[in-house]
């Protein structure tokens, strides 16, 4: 029978909360069942569709007990369904049908069957908090034996949150594990289990916090700087020694988090300012507008997005491509029209693009929306990748580093190994005598913009998944990108790639110490002070001299 | 095949061409020669389009280029080797012969054979950057690099300045053999008379922005360096 | 680094070859006889009584007395960009440090009067400090206040100009980390923590000197001693103009290199102009405040910045007139546009910027110097100042 469970702190963690007791009975219930011969699936299905259509709530119970009891993947599927919200009975037949919550169809339970639920008459399984306890600590306690190693270390992990576990119960699973992680993680939640038990030996206690010094808990942190302060100089000895362990970790934990952030916000920095050198280095043209091409490549993901809805993931690949070739069409617009006419004039083709940027901002205010627009994570880039048992990294951010750096190398090919490239770089170094050798200079120009363009929309594009998406966009980015141009060495694209890494993680440094925006002004000082050192930059381009 | 007009130009309020007058026959090499500031570079750059001329003509062939493009120009077969050499000096050699393939009249996108054997130095340093030659490799660079477009008309702005004795008479019978075994016609502005006598079948002087004396180089005498050559 | 664009117009180049020029040369008393007339006439129309047909409201007088303080500012623009080619993208900066220096003045004297009723100002009270923080000392002295308005925004100038200008940071480098510096301290102003009211600013002032300031009297005041600013700037910038500072000053515009090897002393030329002008942008933000009612970090951002710049564009620049031409003419555009068409304004904005850089590189006092030169005895320039870029 389903325990009335303690009333339950409300703990920060995967499921909020797991009924310690519910989840002890269930262990017993699961260990036990693996004794039992395997029931019967079909009969199963019948007794269960007749309880979860029941409007009573003991049925439901019932069918939840159930449920709770059966090893198979099934089972397992139909209460993760009912524990989202997404089971549901058709009143006519008493078919359970789950619900995909991406695409918004149904799957028949049990034959796998698709249907968009036109014709049916769908309820939801409602189900109340005792019984999302019960059914969530059977969720996590099949996940606690599944084969799956991944689906254990997640499950084990959330597990250390709960301060309601059963320390037999983990011994149990400890005997059985095999994964290094996996039982690393139940030795941490067994020593936290001995420092919170007022019952526990001297020695006990000893040996946990030997234990915590080996492996970090965050969680516990509490509990040791209790023991810190305790009478015994011995365990209060071991405690102090833990937490300065602890807080070592701690630190180099945060260190990772903060390099690999700063590298993620950094490789989009570049990416932005790697448009804007390759203009400057090669036509003298400082590009206000710059930032609106990074816009431009935002919004794309998110018209993509709303083409095809149901695909973010789709949406976001195709808007690679798709940003590119958005923001490199306006992009040449704005040269034909406009910067063409201003050539070797740099300060007036600051003011003209000054002004394109003004118009480029209402355009999408009046013809898309004045807020800021939705941009949907797709799940391959939500998901986190684990390292160790502490350090994780968010696969979006990390893809973003990797595109970042492949759109970087696939621009240093283009310089090196083109046609287009070799005259870029011609004209950057001699613009008279490339032309006197026949190179078309403004079709140079022409490519480079567009090209310089181009690139910043697919920065935008990976943008939006780490940013909002608005008018505004372009405005937050543009100063910091011509702060990286000016500090890696105008032209030079490796200097470019370093400023953008640079003070993407300088940013990322002093945001905690300062708070973002004193970041932002110590970083800017910090440049303008460089730049008295350096005028020309990190890697002063030679052969032009800047305007 | 080149004919300049009345050829005008300013910069700014100075007046630097006053109405140059000149031809270049073709398979000719004519030697333009004058004191320092007297127009010669300015005038070169007008032939090539990189300056604009304010008023005169400049007909190449017939046709009149006076406002084309130097891309333009470099297309119909007008090949420029500026003062200093210029070549790109981040590039390689090899690039730096190869950046003006597309403007050949042939159609043919590798680097001639016999470019090679004008310079043959240059084989062998295909690799190296161009601003690491010495300055005597950099002008033969900067010979073959317009030569590789295939060009019938070369300009040349003061080639053996600044160059070591060996070189120069490497360049000049180069140039010498470009005239006489492909027809080439070659503009050559020359500071060092000696040189000019050499590689030059006509001459041509410059003073104050305008021509004042030309003819075939045999009649080129004393007094008439003295009088407009000399400090 | 002498290239084409960077010479000014042929009035300039003139000034230069004749040498010995006066201050009040032709354009420069034609300015000044309109700018009296003007600023009498709107002063003598505003202490009229309110009834009559040719009164002037204080409202309209505040305006004409803010687009006064935005010429000062567009003067201050194009005297370091008409004259010494060096586009300041950050000028809003000491304009903005000017007005936060006479607002705190204008904050102390609100007293207990605000909300909170509390001897200090209002936006301290709500962040929970007792006291006054040490810069704010002082401030309640009228005269130390537009001391500060002057010094602050000089001290500035003076600091970032030195350690540019002495590592020949220069041309579009200097403009963007100008842009840098006034969106920085924008950033830094928005802190409620710097103790200067955070993103709400200062506002709702009361008194100068004893006198209400909402006052016709007040609004009256206020115009007049605009006008009288711009003016006494306009003759200093005239003066430096003509001596031998100022042809030092264009000289240094031409050719950099030549003037230093001449013996001056570039950086030390630069130096003092930048200085100069930055001190009158913080005098004409001291007045602009009052005149406003408000100030925000928002004069510190970097379009604000670009606007004054688009000003002296407009106007026409390197001739101080100019200047002054082009403040009238795009504030009372924007105010124009921003009422008639709220939501498209940014719009016809953005497209002035492409147009006046395009098509009017000599901006308006180009087309009125075209328009003017059959009847003018001198025909300078000639293809030099056809030729070249803005």
């Amino acid at each position: 029978m389903l325990s009335r469970t303690p009333p339950h702190n409300h703990r920060r963690g995967r499921a909020g909360g797991i009924p310690a007791a519910a989840l002890a009975a269930l262990a017993g219930l699961l260990l036990a069942a693996g004794d039992l011969p395997a029931a019967d699936g079909l009969a199963l299905q019948d007794g269960l569709r007749a309880s979860l259509a029941s409007s009573r709530v003991v049925d439901r119970d019932a069918a939840i007990e159930a449920l709770a009891a059966d090893p198979g993947p099934e089972a397992g599927a139909l209460m993760e369904a009912l524990l989202a919200g997404d089971l549901y009975v058709d009143r006519a037949s008493s078919d359970l049908y789950l619900r995909d919550p991406a695409g918004g169809g149904y799957t028949l339970a049990g034959s796998g069957e698709r249907t968009d639920g036109a014709g049916l008459a769908l309820r939801k399984v409602g189900t109340s908090n005792r019984q999302r306890q019960a059914l969530s600590a059977a969720v996590h306690g099949r996940s606690l034996r599944n084969p799956d190693v991944e689906v254990r270390r997640e499950a084990a992990r959330a597990l250390a949150t709960d301060e309601g576990a059963d320390p037999a119960f983990i011994r149990g699973l400890l005997a059985e594990e095999t994964d290094a992680r996996v039982r690393g993680s139940y030795e941490r939640i067994l020593a936290s289990l001995a420092l919170r038990d007022p019952g526990s030996t001297r020695e006990e206690i000893l040996a946990a916090l030997a234990t915590l010094r080996e492996r970090l808990a965050p969680e516990a942190q509490g509990l040791i700087r209790e023991r810190a302060g305790s009478d015994d100089p011995e365990i209060a000895a071991a405690a102090r020694a833990t937490l300065s362990r602890m807080e070592a970790a701690i630190q180099h934990i945060s260190l990772f988090e903060t390099v690999f952030f700063g590298l993620s916000l950094g490789s989009v920095l570049a990416l932005i300012a790697i448009g804007l050198a390759v203009t400057f280095g090669v036509m003298g043209v400082i590009n206000m507008a710059h930032g609106e091409m990074v816009m431009l490549g935002a919004y794309t993901v998110w018209w993509l997005q709303e083409l095809l809805p149901g695909r973010p993931g789709l949406a976001l690949i195709l808007a690679v491509p798709g940003s590119f070739a958005v923001a490199a069409a306006a992009g040449g617009i704005i040269e034909r029209g406009v910067i063409r006419y201003l050539y070797n004039r740099p300060l007036e083709t600051l003011l003209a693009t000054f002004g394109i940027s003004l118009i480029l901002q209402q355009a999408v205010r009046t013809f898309v929306s004045a807020n800021n627009r939705p941009v949907a994570t797709p799940s391959f880039m939500a998901g986190q990748w684990h390292w160790t048992e502490h350090l994780s990294v968010t696969w979006g951010r990390f893809y973003i580093i990797l595109f970042c750096l492949a759109v970087f190398l696939m621009i240093l090919l283009v310089m090196q190994r083109t046609r287009l490239g070799l005259e870029v770089r011609a004209v950057t170094q001699n613009r008279a005598v490339a032309r006197a050798m026949g190179v078309d200079s403004g079709r140079v120009d022409l490519m480079c913009f567009m090209l310089g363009s181009g690139v910043a929309g697919m920065a935008g594009a990976a943008l939006s998944q780490l940013a909002n998406v608005g008018p505004n966009l372009g405005q937050a980015y543009i100063v910091d990108s011509f702060m990286v141009v000016v500090f890696g060495g105008v032209g030079n694209l490796w200097g470019t790639l370093l400023g953008g890494l640079i003070i993407g993680m300088a940013n990322k440094f002093l945001e905690p110490v300062n708070g973002a925006i004193l970041a932002k002004i110590l970083i800017m000082c910090g440049i303008i002070l460089f730049i008295q050192r350096h005028p020309r930059g990190l890697f002063p381009q030679k052969g032009r001299a800047a305007a | 095949m080149l004919r300049v007009e009345g050829l005008v130009q300013h910069y700014g309020e100075s007046n630097i061409l006053r109405g140059v007058t000149l031809e270049a026959r073709e398979g000719r090499r004519l030697c333009l020669m004058g004191r320092n500031g007297v127009g010669k570079t300015t005038l070169l750059q007008c032939l090539m389009g990189l300056v604009p001329p304010s008023g005169g003509r400049v007909l190449y062939r017939g046709r009149d280029i006076t406002r084309l493009a130097p891309e333009r120009r470099a297309r119909l077969g007008i090949g420029y080797v500026p003062q200093g050499r210029q070549i790109f000096p981040l590039l390689t050699v090899e690039e730096n012969l190869r950046i003006g393939l597309p403007a050949r009249r042939d159609g043919d996108r590798a680097v001639p054979e016999s470019v090679f054997g004008y310079f043959p130095v240059l084989k062998d340093m295909l690799r190296r950057r161009g601003g690491d030659l010495s300055g005597g490799q950099q002008q033969q660079l900067a010979i073959a690099r317009a030569l590789a477009l295939g060009p019938e008309l070369l300009l040349l702005d003061e080639p053996t300045e600044g160059i070591q004795p060996n070189i120069v008479d490497e360049i000049v019978r180069a140039v010498a053999k470009l005239a006489s075994e492909l027809g080439m016609t070659v503009v050559h502005v020359e500071q060092k008379v000696p040189v000019a006598r050499r590689a030059g079948d006509d001459y041509a002087i410059m003073e104050r922005g305008s021509i004042v004396d030309s003819g075939g180089m045999g009649d080129l005498s004393e007094e008439k360096i003295r009088s407009f050559l000399s400090v | 680094m002498a290239t084409p664009e960077s010479t000014g117009p042929a009035g300039l180049e003139g000034a230069a070859a004749g040498g010995g020029e006066r201050v009040f040369d032709g354009p420069t008393r034609a300015f000044f006889a309109v700018a009296l007339l003007f600023s009498a006439s709107v002063a003598l129309a505003s202490l009229l009584p309110e009834g009559s047909a040719l009164s002037v409201g204080p409202l309209k007088v505040s305006v004409l007395g803010k687009y006064l303080c935005l010429a000062t500012l567009a003067l201050s623009v194009d005297l370091v960009w008409g004259y010494m080619g060096i586009l300041s993208l950050g000028h809003g900066a000491f304009f903005a440090l000017g007005g936060y220096a006479f607002g705190m003045y204008l904050m102390r004297h609100i007293g207990d009067r605000g909300v909170y009723v509390s001897e200090l100002p209002d936006f301290m009270v709500f962040i929970g400090w007792d006291r006054l923080p040490w810069y704010w000392l002082g401030t309640d002295v009228f005269a130390y206040a537009v001391f500060l308005a002057v010094a602050a925004p000089g001290l500035l100038a003076l600091a970032f100009g030195w350690t540019a200008f002495r590592s020949r940071v220069s041309g579009v480098y200097f403009s963007i980390i100008s842009q840098a510096l006034t969106y920085a301290l924008m950033l830094a102003f928005f802190l409620n923590s710097l103790g200067f009211g955070g993103n709400n600013g200062f506002t709702d002032f009361k008194e100068i000197l004893g006198f209400g300031i909402n006052t016709r009297g007040m609004a009256t005041c206020l115009f007049a001693a605009s006008a009288l600013l711009m003016l006494l700037f306009y003759w200093c910038c005239r003066v430096i103009a003509v001596s031998r500072l100022g042809l030092a000053v264009r000289a240094v515009r031409d050719n950099e290199d030549r003037v230093r090897f001449a013996g001056y002393r570039v950086e030390r030329v630069k130096l003092s102009v930048f200085t100069l002008s930055a001190m009158a942008a913080g005098l004409a933000g001291a007045l602009y405040v009052p005149q406003t009612g408000i100030i925000n970090p928002n004069s510190f951002s970097p379009l604000f910045s670009i606007e004054v710049v688009i000003c002296v564009a407009l106007g026409g620049r390197g001739r101080l007139y100019g200047a002054v031409i082009g403040a009238f003419l795009v504030n009372w555009l924007k105010t124009t546009l921003t009422g008639l068409m709220p939501d498209a304004w940014l719009f016809v904005y953005g497209l002035l910027f492409v147009v006046v850089t395009v098509f009017l590189p000599q901006g308006v006092a180009g087309i009125v110097e075209r328009m003017a030169a059959p009847f003018a005895g001198r025909q300078k320039g000639g293809r030099r100042g056809a030729e070249a870029g803005a």
